[in-house]
């Protein structure tokens, strides 16, 4: 009880300066603190299948770009409102993720990862070539945000707050320790009476939903997209901030994302090589923080 | 009454036939034990009873409902159950969490919470309950397995060696659990190598050899069985 309520305070606490940091910002800071948020709100939601789940995939982008695609293609291709626009990326998200989750359900391990990474990778090639619709590597520019940066920032910040929070009451029902007792065995979950895969497609739709809401939220932050989040290394994201942050907590992955975007600003402003010390950052805390950046700062706090 | 019944089956790994035309059948109210030496087939029948794998060939009939092509969740939700000669559980999840996946399937959720505590404290794990399960001794994991395949209900239980590497406290702890299954209408079939509680608990002895059944019958015709006198007795026939 006292946790959760020391949990609270510190939610508060961020709500808080979340909500007044951009007073004191100009637009770069407000567009790198979008950005934070919105991949945070990516990251958490692909981490309800890597550290809930205990599932590695390899092709959340193409949740996340599948959605802004979608709206993209919607608004500009066909003409069609937002609402309409909104709509048909969470039906394409959701026919997505169940074919991938259809078509690796009965896999673990690397070869979940693999057919995951498999299939968005078609999906970038598709984006690639089909010029006429997605425009190919140029892709698709002039989505109008309808409002200043400022304005648009406080839109995205009750969305992920709230996507955060669904996210956390559905991890911690009873839904959720289904999904973590298939992460733990799985042969236990059949024995106990319930169909894992059943329980592995829900988890597998729900992720990919608040990925595609990310997803939508960066295309209108940009105002463009192009295949750079389609491609196999955008799917490395949120891998990189869960194991960073550490993918057994809730709030690892938003740590993780909050240091690997920050990390990346400040390392390509003075050096080309940022992959070889982002490399070598990721190979430090997966070798010397197991659990990551909480999980270090909880055994910190235990006094271990 | 109800029964289990197994009908010739066969199940080969490769070239090993590992059962070769298993036919026996299980009864309501008997505590039914399965020997055999070791690599005589034993685990290899509870896993194709149980839906682990399918066998070759042969027929599995539960009420005279043919079970043989259910996939195990589904053999669950009729009513047949079991634990694992190795221990099977959340090994990362608190005891207690432990106990709900099962009973998230077998109760209705206002009922969870209750029916949680209660297997607890049946088993003796209440003071366990926010301890994650890999943390309690091998003699507890055993009992609280058990725990979780009775919090779905089962009318047939399996036990794979149930008191395997537990301590003599422990092992007495979970016989008089298993004696507790007799009378509850329920089917209870048990693999366990100690002749001793073998003779204690089993209503009925089902000798494997080799894939095969060699016998089976009432402990007092094992017991006169020249092979089990022989392998377990320790006699000269
Ligand atoms: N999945 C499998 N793949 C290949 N061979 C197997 C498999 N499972 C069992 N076997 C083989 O089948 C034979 C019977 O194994 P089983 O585990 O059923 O024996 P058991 O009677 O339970 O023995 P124990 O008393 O040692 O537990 C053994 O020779 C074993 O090596
Ligand atoms: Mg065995």
């Amino acid at each position: 009880m006292v946790k959760n309520y020391k949990n609270l305070g510190a939610a508060a606490a961020i709500i808080l300066l979340l909500l007044a940091l951009p007073i004191f910002m100009g637009n770069y800071n407000v567009y790198l603190l979008s950005k934070i948020l919105i991949l945070a709100l990516f990251a958490v939601a692909f981490n309800i299948l890597l550290g809930f789940t205990g599932l590695l995939s390899f092709g959340h982008a193409l949740f996340f770009s599948g959605a802004a695609y979608t709206v993209a293609i919607c608004l500009t291709e066909c003409s069609l409102p937002v609402w309409a626009s909104l709509i048909l990326a969470v039906l394409a998200v959701l026919v997505l993720s169940a074919v991938t989750g259809f078509l690796s359900l009965r896999h673990k391990d690397i070869h979940f990862a693999l057919i995951t990474l498999s299939l968005s990778m078609l999906f970038w090639g598709v984006v690639m070539k089909w010029r006429s619709v997605t425009g190919g590597e140029d892709g698709i520019t002039g989505i109008p945000r309808m409002m200043s940066l400022h304005q648009y920032y406080y839109l995205i910040l009750p969305i992920v707050i709230i996507s955060l929070f669904a996210i956390y009451k559905i991890l911690h029902s009873n839904f959720g320790l289904l999904l973590e007792s298939i992460r733990e065995n799985e042969t236990r979950v059949s024995f106990s009476g319930h169909s894992v895969v059943k329980y592995r497609m829900y988890a597998m739709m729900l992720s990919a939903f608040f990925t595609g809401i990310a997803g939508i939220l960066y295309l209108f932050l940009d105002g463009c997209i192009d295949p750079t989040v389609s491609h196999w290394t955008f799917s490395a994201v949120p891998v990189i901030a869960s194991l960073i942050g550490g993918p057994a907590f809730f709030s690892g992955p938003m740590f993780g994302i909050l240091i690997y975007v920050l990390a990346l600003e400040i390392i390509t402003k003075y050096t080309l090589f940022w992959q070889l010390i982002l490399g070598i950052v990721i190979l430090v805390v997966v070798l010397f923080f197991r659990g990551g950046i909480v999980g270090s700062l909880k055994m910190l706090r235990r006094g271990e | 009454m109800a029964s289990f019944r197994i009908e010739n089956i066969t199940k080969a790994f490769g070239k090993f036939t590992a059962l070769n035309q298993v036919s026996t059948e299980l009864d309501e109210d008997l505590i039914s034990a399965i020997i055999g030496p070791n690599g005589a087939g034993k685990t290899t029948l509870v896993n194709v009873c149980t839906g682990m794998f399918p066998p070759d060939s042969g027929g599995l009939f539960f009420d005279s409902r043919n079970v043989t092509k259910q996939p195990s969740h589904k053999r669950v939700q009729l009513g047949i159950a079991r634990t694992f000669q190795i221990v099977n559980i959340f090994p990362e999840l608190t005891v207690r969490e432990n106990i709900r996946v099962p009973l998230l399937y077998a109760r209705h959720k206002t009922e969870v919470e209750e029916a949680a505590d209660a297997l607890l404290d049946t088993y003796g794990l209440a003071r366990f309950r926010d301890t994650r399960a890999v943390n309690i001794s091998h003699g507890d994991q055993k009992l609280l397995e058990m725990a979780m395949a009775i919090a779905v209900a089962p009318k047939v239980l399996f036990l794979d060696e149930p008191t395997a590497g537990v301590g003599m406290e422990e092992k007495e702890k979970i016989i008089e659990t298993v004696q507790r299954f007799k009378g509850k209408n329920m089917i209870t079939a048990i693999i366990e190598h100690d002749m001793e509680t073998v003779f204690r608990i089993a209503d009925r002895i089902i000798v494997m050899n080799e894939g095969e059944v060699i016998a089976q019958g009432s402990p007092e015709e094992i017991k006169s069985n020249a092979f089990v006198r022989k392998i377990y007795l320790k006699e000269e026939v």
